[in-house]
């Protein structure tokens, strides 16, 4: 089957006056039609920038390698013209921050109709616009629609913007869904509402959907896949269930570790020992060597590629961990 | 609750007004004789005296300081001793000359200087904008007496393309508009710039881009609009150097306006007419700031919901 969204050796250098700096390392990404996809990995590792390549919204000074392709035809997501076509009509996203995500100055109502607007071919009435702005408002559970169209962003609650941003990003009913950390400012409670929402689109729409988090507990609820990124690249991948259950890569193994369990009657974490390092630090070898408490000369050497022995699960490590320390460690 | 704040706003207005008027009424009583001024330092002492109790100028000053104020309150705002009529003609008969020469500038002003930052900052480190916050750094580090001397040389000694002074035509106008809005212009290019810049890097920007827009319909109908509310600010403080810069232009250009009488009565102390003119800028301040007030809540709802207390 056609993949939705695919991405091949995708490369983002930022450029500055002062030095040039390599984000985004050769990732491959494919999306498959009514996927959810999880990407995973610490802060720094290119998650977000990677998202941003596709919708075609990084700054002007980022360059970009690699092929990006929609329904296997390129896409050229520096071309603002083209971009705006696509955007918010195959592929939308959505935000961490819902509170500064929508315009404070305009009213509910007028951001969301001007979305509907750009969307429909014909051009609606005032009531049909109103209309269809109630009803998506409905579609992702906001209470009492009628009234929220009046509010402005800074009359809601943080919960109620992100529904608000996710409505106007179904208007233009995207067959892809790139969610940045949609949950990281929000109350606990209300992180789960917005997971069982986007579940919920994925179950009723069809839509894929990319979930950006370093929330591995969300990613354990309704991922299909994950990628687990660290320094720009993918280090492990495979379905959600056996990438928690074996995890291949010392990373992965770390990042589970790292994990309040709840079952478990040890009060002390286990974290991952370092810091991510800087994109200029960054040499021959495997990133994360200097982290990891498997490392071998051979890994400061030279970078593993992604390998796999089943053909599901993909790792980058010269020392994969066996399948069953894992099972212990669990 | 609203008529409370009108009302609250209304007395503080003209507590500040009144504060003004006190201070330069006291302040000139202070500084120098108006009847030494009138008649001369080698004038009859007693026509000075004649003088002075034809104005009551012999009274103590918090009794003429009690008289100036009942007479405004009722419509008396003095007499000019210097061109020996009403006060409030001379002024009056300046004002237009005044509001013409602020008209024209503020409107070149924000003609020039926010088109020129908006585009700045939409090219933010590109030659052009380099180029336009070089010219404005020039623009308003530059005297505008300085400049206006400047002008004068080049197109009115030099070329003798313009009258050097004074007032009737539209070639009349062009060097003191100029001399004013360089320097306003700059300011203005300058904040524009760094608003935009502030409200270009906000996530609403990456969700309306994400929704569907083209960069220009997002700068257009959410940048702006944003980047609005901070420039307001600026235009009060704009009118407060556009009377100032007034006076100096004025001055400077021979331009029969309220700046220049309001030099020339300094130098006379012609009480009255210093007086009005004052009043009359603290007024237009204060309306001013009332406005810009009113102009917040309209573009900034969150302003606006903290007012009525939602």
């Amino acid at each position: 089957m056609q993949p939705l969204l695919e991405t091949r050796d995708l490369h983002v250098t930022f450029v500055t006056d002062e030095c040039t700096t390599q984000v985004v390392r050769g990732i491959d990404l494919t999306v498959g039609s009514g996927e959810i996809i999880g990407l995973v990995g610490e802060s720094g590792s290119g998650k977000s920038v990677t998202c941003m390549a596709a919708m075609g919204l990084l700054d002007d000074n980022a360059r970009l390698n690699g092929e990006i392709r929609w329904n296997g035809k390129p896409l050229d997501s520096q071309d603002d013209a083209a971009m705006s076509v696509v955007r918010g009509n195959a592929l939308a996203m959505i935000f961490q921050d819902p509170m500064s995500a929508l315009n404070p100055v305009q009213t509910i109502g007028k951001q969301l109709c001007e979305a509907i607007r750009l969307h429909s071919t014909t051009r609606p009435g005032r009531k049909a616009l109103k209309q269809r702005a109630i009803d998506l408002l409905r579609d992702v559970g906001v209470p009492a629609p009628e009234e929220r169209l009046k509010a402005y962003p800074h009359q809601l609650s943080g919960g109620l913007n992100q529904r608000m941003v996710i409505a106007m990003m179904l208007a233009g009913n995207p067959s892809l869904l790139i969610a940045d950390e949609p949950t990281t400012a929000l109350d606990v409670t209300v992180q789960a509402q917005i997971i069982d929402l986007l579940r919920s689109l994925r179950d009723e729409r069809g839509m894929s959907i990319i979930l950006v988090t370093h929330d591995l507990g969300v990613v354990a609820q309704i991922c299909d896949r994950v990628l687990v990124m660290y320094c720009g690249r993918v280090v492990e991948s495979g379905t959600a269930t056996t990438l928690f259950r074996h995890p291949r890569h010392p990373y992965t193994q770390g990042l589970l570790a790292s994990l309040p369990r709840i079952d478990s009657n040890d009060d002390a974490l286990t974290p991952i020992p370092g810091v991510v390092p800087q994109s200029h630090e960054l040499g021959e070898g495997c990133a994360f060597a200097p982290r990891c408490s498997h490392a071998a000369s051979s890994c400061y050497s030279s970078s593993p590629d992604l390998q796999s022995n089943d053909g599901a699960q993909l790792f980058s490590c010269f020392f994969p961990l066996p399948v069953h320390e894992n099972r212990e460690h669990r | 609750m609203n008529m409370l704040y009108i009302l609250k706003k209304f007395s503080r207005a003209l507590l500040t007004v009144l504060l003004i008027v006190t201070t330069v009424f006291v302040v000139l009583r202070l500084s120098g004789d108006p009847a030494i001024y009138v008649l001369g330092l080698d004038a009859d002492p007693r026509a000075l005296d004649a003088f002075r109790q034809q104005w009551g100028l012999n009274l103590p000053i918090w009794q003429q300081y009690l008289q100036f104020l009942g007479n405004c309150l009722q419509g008396d705002f003095g007499y000019s001793y210097f061109e020996e009529r009403d006060a409030i003609t001379a002024v009056l008969e300046r004002l237009p000359k005044t509001l013409q020469l602020m008209g024209i500038t503020g409107l070149c002003t924000l003609l020039i200087g926010i088109p020129a930052g908006i585009y700045a900052a939409l090219h933010r480190n590109s030659w052009i904008d380099r180029l336009t916050m070089l010219v404005s750094v020039a623009g308003f580090s530059l005297p505008n007496f300085v400049l206006g001397i400047f002008l004068i040389l080049l197109f009115s000694v030099t070329w003798q393309l313009l009258p050097t002074s004074g007032s009737g035509s539209w070639q009349h106008l062009v060097m003191p508009v100029l001399t004013m809005t360089v320097a306003e212009a700059a300011v203005f290019a300058r904040f524009t710039r760094s608003a935009m810049l502030e409200v270009l890097h906000q996530p609403y920007m990456r969700t309306a881009r994400a929704k569907g827009l083209r960069w220009h319909q997002a700068v257009c109908r959410h940048a702006l609009p944003n980047a609005a509310i901070p420039l307001i600010t600026v235009v009060g403080f704009f009118v407060g150097t556009l009377v100032a810069g007034g006076v100096v232009t004025e001055t400077l250009f021979a331009w029969p306006g309220l700046g220049r009488l309001l030099v020339s009565s300094v130098a006379n102390r012609d009480l009255a007419v210093v007086q009005i003119i004052v009043m009359l800028i603290a007024c237009s301040m204060v309306l001013t700031n009332l406005v810009i007030d009113l102009l917040y809540g309209w573009l900034d709802p969150r302003v606006g919901s903290l007012r009525t207390g939602d």
